[in-house]
């Protein structure tokens, strides 16, 4: 609790020190992107009722991102709502009659980016959410440093995540003793980053995030049935500790005017036993100066965590199981396609109320996908993008 | 461990063959493509598979805090 107030408190002191020390007499243009995506899935592994059942859900989420330059600090706000319905969420409470069960989870993340002297720059970034069962807020700091002609960065970051779970049980479940009140959990991500410029046409990145969970890591809301017969299912029970230990790199090639090729590969581990690797390939055509066309593949394969089973199979006797398909060995693919619209003069412009500013639409972009798991979940993915300018005298 | 040694020593020949490029000699890099990062809309992606999968993280997106994800 202390550690929670005290960085929230180093984080408001650091942000007003930068906010005060910026430069306020340049004038540069605010920066507004709002973007909104919808998702859908359905499948037949339901966590919820234990591995089987459906997982028909679909999300969408408008998002107001605003960039405000003071001199050379920049000041980035990200304001965004999810609302989703789930089937599968009405059934944590199966006498409940009605549609699918819904929320909404309401995001805000504050960054302040301040250059340093010899190219170097601090970051500094403050993030909360809510939503009906979880509640979250995170500080973090982030430093940079670049060389030999900004050809070579370096960066490092450490975000920490303070959660709480508002528990929400299965009906038939809820009487039990023992049951975890007011669950917690925290998170504490240190990000390493490593970027080089090969040549004029090619560059790298490194990143990896080393994650370290503790707390209450498992949902309180997902049934485990097991092989031997019992009355009612169990709760499912993930240790109260993970350590996360992803790698990943990216590669960009300037083919020509026509074409660049992004390659971005990763590799995770953690110590609940789960193996990834993923790869994804992006292929930005621009057949013409105004429209880019990007397609795009992805393939992900994992190995199943220590303490997964499917429905009915794990074993009551075990201090850890659960029937969360997320959890599972499985490969996924994904293919979609991007196209931006981003002509030289403004697409459109209009005035604002009780100002003489215009605000002009600069940049439209779309991005679909669809993605598919082989446990049978299907999903499909739209998002929409559109930035403006609003300029200040 | 038979991929992790020969993709390290690729990564080290790669970043050793480095020719330094001048600020003016970067129009290819400075190409709004050539980010080295995913693009704002790419942020949807990485939220539903951070949810659906269960890995996370090196990749600018979540990581598994401030949400009931994985």
């Amino acid at each position: 609790m202390q550690l929670k107030y005290s960085s929230i408190l180093a984080f408001c002191i650091a942000l007003f020190s930068a906010l005060i020390g910026a430069d306020h007499t340049q004038k540069q243009d605010i920066d507004v992107d709002f973007l909104w995506n919808y998702y859908q899935q359905d499948g037949e592994h339901s966590a919820v009722t234990g591995g089987i059942g459906t997982e028909e859900l679909w999300n969408t989420a408008p998002t107001f991102i605003v960039r405000v330059p003071f001199g050379d600090h920049t000041l980035t706000t990200n304001l965004g709502v999810d609302a989703y319905s789930s089937a599968s969420s009405n059934n944590i409470d199966p006498i409940r009659s009605g549609a699918s069960e819904s929320d909404v989870r309401t995001h805000l993340d504050v960054g302040l980016s301040v250059p340093l002297e010899n190219n170097r720059s601090v970051n500094y970034s403050f993030s909360a959410s809510t939503e009906y069962d979880y509640t979250s807020i995170a500080p973090g700091i982030g430093f940079a440093k670049s060389w030999n002609n900004g050809n070579s960065e370096f960066s490092a970051g450490l975000k920490t995540y303070f959660d709480l779970i508002h528990e929400i049980y299965p009906k038939e479940l809820r009487d039990l003793p023992d049951l975890e009140s007011d669950p917690k959990r925290q998170t504490y991500n240190v990000s390493l980053g490593f970027s080089q410029v090969i040549n004029q046409r090619l560059q790298l990145s490194l990143a990896t995030d080393l994650v370290y969970q503790s707390g209450y890591l498992s949902s309180t809301f997902n049934r485990v049935y097991f092989i031997q017969e019992t009355a009612l299912p169990g709760i499912e029970q993930l240790p109260d500790k993970r350590f996360k230990y992803p790698l990943g790199i990216r590669l960009n090639y300037y083919v020509s005017e026509l074409m660049v090729l992004r390659f971005y590969g990763r590799y995770y581990a953690d110590d609940w036993g789960i193996r990834g690797s993923t790869l994804q390939m992006e292929v930005p055509l621009r057949f013409h100066p105004e429209f880019t066309f990007t397609p795009f593949f992805r393939f992900h394969n994992q190995v199943e965590a220590d303490y997964f089973a499917p429905y009915g199979e794990n074993d009551n006797l075990d201090e850890f199981y659960t029937s969360d398909y997320d959890l599972s060995g499985f490969s996924s693919s994904q293919y979609g396609l991007g196209i931006r619209y981003y002509p030289f003069e403004a697409i459109s412009s209009f005035g604002l109320p009780f100002s003489n500013s215009r605000i002009s639409l600069k940049k439209i972009e779309l991005r679909g996908s669809q993605y598919s798991r082989d446990d049978g979940l299907d999903a499909f993915n739209i998002a929409l993008g559109m930035s403006f300018t609003i300029p200040r005298k | 461990m038979k991929i992790k040694f020969p993709l390290i020593l690729l990564l080290t020949f790669i970043i050793m063959g480095c020719a330094p490029v001048k600020p003016y000699q970067k129009m290819y890099l400075n190409d709004q493509d050539m980010v080295l990062g995913g693009s704002e809309l790419e942020y949807y992606d990485n939220t539903f598979q951070t949810y659906r999968e269960g890995c996370a993280g090196a990749n600018g997106g979540k990581v598994g805090g401030g949400c009931g994800c994985n």
